[in-house]
């Protein structure tokens, strides 16, 4: 597949991730008992809840607790990589000491307890994907900035610099087309797209725990669904429970299945050569 | 006209620090005093064993190392002391080929592009010129059929010619070359040589950093031999043959016996395996630093007591094979 | 007369339908020098490196014979001529025996011939417990091999990053010859070294393998380092790069 089809199919997929968010209800329609767990028609296209509420409501709320926060995550970690990479273009030894001890020491804390007590601290009013993100942004930025840097210093790091610098090139040409650009494009992306996958997964396991023991959810109010109770609706078309929801399993797993294919499309568009 | 490089009294002093900021810092004497002057369309060699100090003197020459001391002028003007925002601009005009070839090339772009991406941002030619440029220079030095391959793909001597049709298509003053062909099969090595050689613009200087003794006399119309951060002798092999005790074992190994190599702080450093010394114990040699002076001809300067003056001075010129 | 310590004869190797080496014979004899000189790409150290037996099961072995003579008479190479890369496996297993206690190689750069994380008497004990005969006081013996090539002992503890091109050199020679070969094989010992510490290696080596009485099998590119040793010589035609 060429470059330019997975990209045009990436940003169509961070399209569909993220537009539906903007026009998402504040509080799901009111439920039509006749439509009582329909399968996708005309109306409601992604069928309906238990409740003859439609899916496509829980579709869209859930794109809007979701998609901005990850991509905020995978945006955050970006940085911090081509902040590793170029750092490993310098020669300053002290300052690569410094962060790899950081790194050491954000890496040994379990993210996962890390998370959950963040999800905990946040007050109830303020509830949202945010503050998890942004911690997990920053628990993975180590390994990120890791693997931007030992792709430079491949590259020749401080070496690579001077010689061309020392063929005249601007810095700004070095460091953002040469180093960034052509070079660490390829890793950043991917731990990027990574760390986005993982916050959605992250989200959709939260709310699916919370929801699945009728417990308030860590991510959003409680007016709003995410996308976990559209797969927890449907893990109930399973044995033994069997209500007939398999639609909104569908539903659920295509999802999931649109984010990995997007950072997927995303990842080989920006493959190195 | 106007020399191309002008070096005079450069000194280069690392200060090599311990790990910890309370340990000791210990002073590392790369270059002790050079002066250096080249000439438009002039080959230099620098030669010496590793550790004399040659690529610290041709980083110098290029300001990837500042001096100690001294001044280095580069085309007339003084460059030693200018800031790199100062030099960027002329930077152009004095290309540097590295003793790595890998580490001055992009992985990600194909050999044409490297060229075109040269000529266009640092010439500022248009794309179509460019192009037309890059294509020129690559298949001068026989990359016709390589444009689009990859670093990694080409063999040594390929990704060599990388760097110097990139060097070469900016068409510079000056090209320091430090160690070209190192790392590559001895019988690759010349024809990398007569491509860096042959394709100079006219007028320009060069500057050959080598250890190998084969490739200075062959290509080089000046040679500098260095110890220990001197220039212990300066001469054109193609009139003169290496008077100096040390240069004479650099360049026959196999006629001398071995050396200690153990190099002597005060009056010349040689002294220590220098036979000539050892016959004619009364010399200065042990006391005072020989100074670069002339021998039989102008162009032939020795920094030692008790020089050689061999008696085959007269070869003929014409019969080397030089590059002009 | 003392019997030859490598007998290899018509050595062929191909790779994918292109023969990269045709017909090479290379014999050694007990204490003397043997030089392998051809251009590059003509297969020198593929040859040398088949002859311990070391030959990678991605090419295929297709003709030729491999004898230590000084060993017994066993031909390595029968069976595996077309015999497959998994015959070619096993003799690249059996041969390790053979490497280390009855030939050893040392690879073209130094620097890529020691470990980077192993002290140098760490990596000379390793050497030196792979001997045919392992007796005696083990520091002893890393005291005598760093003393055969001019280091001080003081070196066992340095890690080669530590030490200097020409020490690094020496380094890699004391631990191709720590095992106590009878048959040296050094590939270009001189790469990246500048002439006065070639020709102090290349001394050295043939010291040490003369006090030892062992073969050497030298790959050089230099003429004139190879005629100042007094080596026989072996060219390998260069192959015609299409």
């Amino acid at each position: 597949m060429s470059r330019k089809l997975s990209g045009a199919l990436a940003l169509l997929g961070f399209v569909v991730l993220v537009v539906p968010g903007f026009f998402a209800p504040e509080f799901l329609p009111a439920g039509d008992m006749s439509l009582r767990l329909a399968p996708p028609s005309e109306m409601p296209p992604f069928g309906a809840d238990r409740s003859g509420r439609p899916l496509l409501a829980y579709v869209m709320q859930g794109s809007g607790i979701v998609a901005l926060p990850s991509l905020l995550a995978g945006v955050l970690v970006m940085g911090f990589a081509i902040l590793g990479g170029l750092l490993a273009c310098t020669d300053s030894k002290r300052l690569s000491v410094l962060i790899q001890g950081l790194g050491e020491v954000l890496g040994a804390l379990p993210r996962l307890v890390v998370v959950l007590v963040v999800a905990r601290l946040v007050p109830r009013d303020q509830r949202s994907l945010v503050p998890i993100a942004v911690t997990w942004a920053l628990l993975s930025a180590p390994g990120a900035m890791d693997e931007a840097a030992s792709v430079a210093g491949r590259l020749g790091g401080a070496r690579f610099v001077e010689a061309l610098r020392a063929h005249g090139f601007s810095k700004a040409r070095v460091f953002l087309y040469h180093v960034v650009f052509l070079n660490l494009r390829p890793v950043v992306v991917r731990q990027a797209l990574e760390v986005f996958a993982q916050v959605v997964f992250l989200e959709i396991a939260l709310s699916y725990l919370t929801s699945a023991a009728y417990l308030d959810a860590f991510t959003h109010a409680d007016s709003s669904h995410s996308w976990a109770e559209i797969l927890f609706l449907g893990y109930q078309s399973l044995p033994p429970v069997g209500i007939e929801s398999i639609h909104a399993l569908a539903l659920g797993m295509g999802l999931i299945g649109i984010v990995l294919g997007t950072s997927a499309a995303a990842i080989w568009a920006v493959r190195a050569r | 006209m106007t020399t191309v490089i002008e070096v005079k009294e450069a000194v280069k002093t690392f200060v090599q620090r311990g790990a910890f900021p309370w340990s000791n810092s210990v002073n590392v004497h790369a270059v002790r005093g050079v002066d250096l002057i080249v000439e438009p369309g002039e080959v230099v060699a620098l030669v010496g064993q590793s550790g004399s100090g040659k690529t610290t003197l041709s980083r110098m020459i290029l300001g990837l190392e500042e001096p100690t001391s001294g001044t280095i002028h580069l085309g007339g003007s003084l460059w030693s002391g200018m800031s790199e925002r100062e030099r960027h601009p002329f930077r152009v005009d004095y290309q540097y080929v590295p003793q790595d070839a890998m580490s001055a090339l992009d992985p990600q772009q194909t050999a044409l592009e490297h060229v075109v991406e040269t000529l266009r941002s640092l010439r500022g030619l248009s794309t179509d010129a460019a192009e037309e440029g890059a294509k020129e220079m690559l298949i001068r030095l026989g990359l016709g059929e390589r444009f689009n391959a990859l670093p990694r793909e080409m063999s040594g001597g390929e990704q060599r010619r990388i760097t110097l049709a990139r060097v070469l298509s900016l068409t510079p003053k000056l090209v320091v070359a430090d160690e070209p062909t190192s790392g590559l099969e001895p019988d690759r090595r010349e024809a990398v040589l007569r491509d860096l050689i042959g394709n100079l613009p006219k007028d320009a200087g060069c500057v050959l950093v080598t250890h190998d003794m084969g490739v200075a006399r062959k290509w080089a119309d000046r040679c500098l031999v260095m110890l220990d951060g001197r220039v212990i002798e300066e001469l054109d092999l193609r009139q003169s043959e290496p008077a100096h005790p040390y240069s004479q074992l650099l360049f026959n190994p196999w006629d001398h016996p071995v050396p200690e190599g153990v190099l002597s702080e005060s009056g010349c450093p040689f002294q220590g395996d220098c036979t000539r010394f050892e016959a004619n114990p009364s010399a200065p040699c042990a006391s005072v630093l020989p100074k670069l002076t002339s021998i039989t001809q102008k162009s032939h300067r020795v920094a030692c007591h008790l020089p050689e003056i061999s008696a085959n001075l007269s070869r003929d010129v014409n019969s080397t094979e030089g590059p002009k | 007369m003392s019997k030859a310590l490598l007998d290899m004869r018509g050595l062929t190797i191909v790779h994918n339908g292109r023969s990269l080496v045709r017909d090479i014979d290379i014999v050694v004899e007990k204490g003397s020098v043997t030089a392998l000189m051809g251009p590059s790409g003509s297969g020198k150290t593929l040859s040398a490196r088949a002859s311990m037996g070391q030959i990678s099961p991605a090419i295929a072995l297709t003709g030729g014979s491999l004898r230590f003579p000084a060993r017994g008479d066993k031909d390595w190479f029968a069976g595996v001529v077309n015999g497959g890369p998994k015959v070619q496996t096993n003799l690249l297993n059996e041969s390790a025996l053979l490497r280390g206690p009855y030939v050893s190689y040392s690879p073209q750069m130094a620097s890529s011939a020691l470990n980077p994380g192993r002290t140098l008497g760490r990596q000379l004990e390793m050497a030196i417990l792979r001997r045919a005969d392992p007796t005696g006081d083990i520091v002893m013996a890393v005291r005598r091999s760093l003393d055969e090539v001019g280091l001080p002992f003081h070196a066992s503890r340095a890690l080669p990053i530590e030490l200097s091109g020409g020490m690094c050199q020496r380094a890699a020679l004391a631990v191709a010859v720590a095992s106590h070969p009878q048959l040296v094989i050094a590939d270009e010992p001189e790469t990246g070294l500048d002439p006065v510490l070639t020709r102090g290696i290349t001394e050295l080596l043939i010291a040490v393998c003369h006090e030892r009485k062992c073969g050497l099998l030298l790959i050089s590119h230099q003429d004139e380092t190879v005629a100042r040793i007094g080596a026989s010589i072996i060219r390998l035609p260069g192959v015609e790069v299409a």
